[in-house]
């Protein structure tokens, strides 16, 4: 199944909901989304960035990268990062690399 | 005559120019052929050439270079535009020749013949010069451009090619293994498959003392030629862990350590590492968010009893001041302890523990005492390969 972020504002957070499978034939879409979200951030007042993960099958390391590096710069601009929804088998990777201890994680 | 003003484009782009294209004009008129002669030496093609009918343009074809444009008529005696089209590209074989088919004959049903014949494009007569002027730079520019891609992409997959190589000889060689974990009773199989476009896996075997095993494995994250570069960095840190091999909390903590330091960020990989004490019987280990490895062991009726291992923890070269739980499983004679990357339990549908619980248990009994290939096999039923992650799979079993 292939990759699809799509971001919008809800208040003050802007969610960044993913369809589909965070392999590597999403790649290419973890750029894009990742110079969106802090071009909207910048543009219009955000508290927190959420990631809706509920319609996501498998996350691979690449991924996990990805969302390390959204919290990093998250941090910068003191905006939280949460990861919302996400199906038992992506939370058991989540809980695997610890996610709770880094961001907020919310069902 | 006007004078063209097509829009120019980036002609610096391509590996050549328009001055370098062939172009082959078949046309037994010779107005129309002095025509065409213009339109090309307007566009400034390097060089041009003519064929009276479709039989002198496959014979040049044929005995000549291969041109970047054919300029084709369509009523020509001996061999028509049809089928000198047909033929080009059948017999042939230049499926990617540009062929812009000019032709008196204007109704739909005649063009669509000419594109059913192999044209690329259709212009008709009477020609107008500034129109087929603009066509010609279009699919001229078209030709170079899917050249130096195609250029591009074949450099690519050469530069991937030796990454993929350059990763794998970092890798320990099982076979060479083989005779010096014989006599501790061990047996050692392993598979590194990379991915089309190179992943990030990497294993190795830390040397320890006599009676003690070392084994680790981490998957960096990203793919193509940074990960395949990030990986060979980190194999070179391990050098630097040598007086902790035997501690897998402080080996992870300091490796964690110096992986910040060394990349600030740019390299974030879920790692295992695992030392087995042969006297003990205890498999001591600390995860960084690997695949939770499993440890069989084998009972007196032949079944095989599963323990997953908390491989939980932190990703490495997130933040310096992490350190690395450690925590110790039995592993008697008999046991084996299995590592595995990502791409065995997230290739096509994903895989659970229990399945994966399975295609171990059968594995462990594989009548060519294959495992790593079983699993692989097992793999390849439930996602076709090739796979889009690298496939690394350890496999340290106790006789």
């Amino acid at each position: 199944m292939t990759t699809m972020i799509t971001q919008a504002h809800v208040g003050t957070d802007l969610v960044a909901t993913a369809i589909g499978s965070l392999t590597f034939q999403g790649y290419g879409e973890g750029a894009r989304v990742l110079d969106e979200l802090f071009q909207k951030s910048a543009a219009t007042p955000t508290q927190r960035i959420v990631f809706e993960l509920g319609a996501v099958d498998i996350i691979d390391s690449h991924w996990l990268g990805f969302l390390i590096r959204v919290l990093k710069r998250a941090e910068e601009h003191k905006i939280e990062v949460v990861l919302r929804g996400a199906r038992p088998g992506v939370r058991r990777v989540m809980d695997l690399v610890q996610f709770g201890r880094l961001f907020t994680i919310e069902a | 005559m006007s004078v063209v003003t097509t829009p120019q484009r980036a002609e610096t782009a391509f590996q050549r120019g328009i001055d370098s294209c062939y172009v082959l004009i078949v046309d037994d008129h010779p107005v129309n052929r002095k025509l065409l002669d213009v339109a090309a030496q307007r566009l400034g093609v390097g060089k041009i050439a003519f064929a009276f009918d479709g039989l002198e343009c496959i014979e040049k074809l044929t005995a000549g270079p291969k041109p970047d444009l054919i300029l084709l008529d369509i009523m020509m005696p001996r061999l028509d535009g049809f089928e000198t089209c047909k033929k080009l590209r059948g017999e042939l074989g230049m499926t990617d020749v540009p062929v812009i088919i000019q032709t008196a004959l204007s109704s739909s049903q005649d063009r669509l013949k000419c594109f059913e014949a192999g044209g690329t494009d259709v212009v008709t007569k009477p020609l107008d010069l500034q129109e087929l002027v603009a066509r010609m730079r279009v699919h001229l520019e078209n030709r170079l451009m899917v050249e130096s891609l195609t250029a591009f992409r074949g450099r690519l997959a050469r530069d991937l090619d030796v990454a993929r190589r350059m990763q794998r000889s970092v890798l320990p060689d099982p076979q060479l293994l083989t005779n010096q974990l014989a006599k501790d009773n061990l047996l050692l199989q392993a598979e590194y498959t990379p991915s089309d476009e190179v992943g990030g896996d990497i294993w190795a075997m830390p040397t320890c003392n006599p009676g003690k095993i070392a084994v680790f494995v981490a998957d960096i994250s990203g793919h193509g030629l940074v990960a395949a570069i990030n990986a060979f960095r980190l194999h070179s840190l391990i050098p630097h862990l040598l007086g902790l091999t035997e501690s897998p909390s402080d080996w992870l903590t300091a490796l964690n350590r110096e992986i910040v330091a060394s990349f600030q960020g740019e390299l974030l990989a879920t790692a295992f590492y695992a030392v087995l004490d042969l006297e003990a019987g205890i498999l001591r280990y600390a995860g960084a968010g690997a695949p939770q490895p499993l440890v069989g062991r084998r009972g007196a009726d032949g079944t095989i009893q599963f323990e997953e291992l908390n491989s939980r923890g932190l990703m490495l070269g997130i933040g310096e001041d992490w350190s690395y739980q450690e925590r110790e499983v039995a592993m008697p004679a008999g046991s084996f302890l299995f590592l595995y990357s990502d791409c065995l339990i997230e290739s096509g549908a994903p895989v659970s523990i229990e399945e994966l619980g399975e295609w171990v248990a059968a594995a462990a009994t594989a009548e060519d005492g294959d495992r790593v290939g079983a699993m692989k096999r097992r793999l390849a039923v439930h996602s076709a390969p090739p796979w889009t992650d690298d496939l690394t799979m350890i496999w340290l079993e106790r006789a």
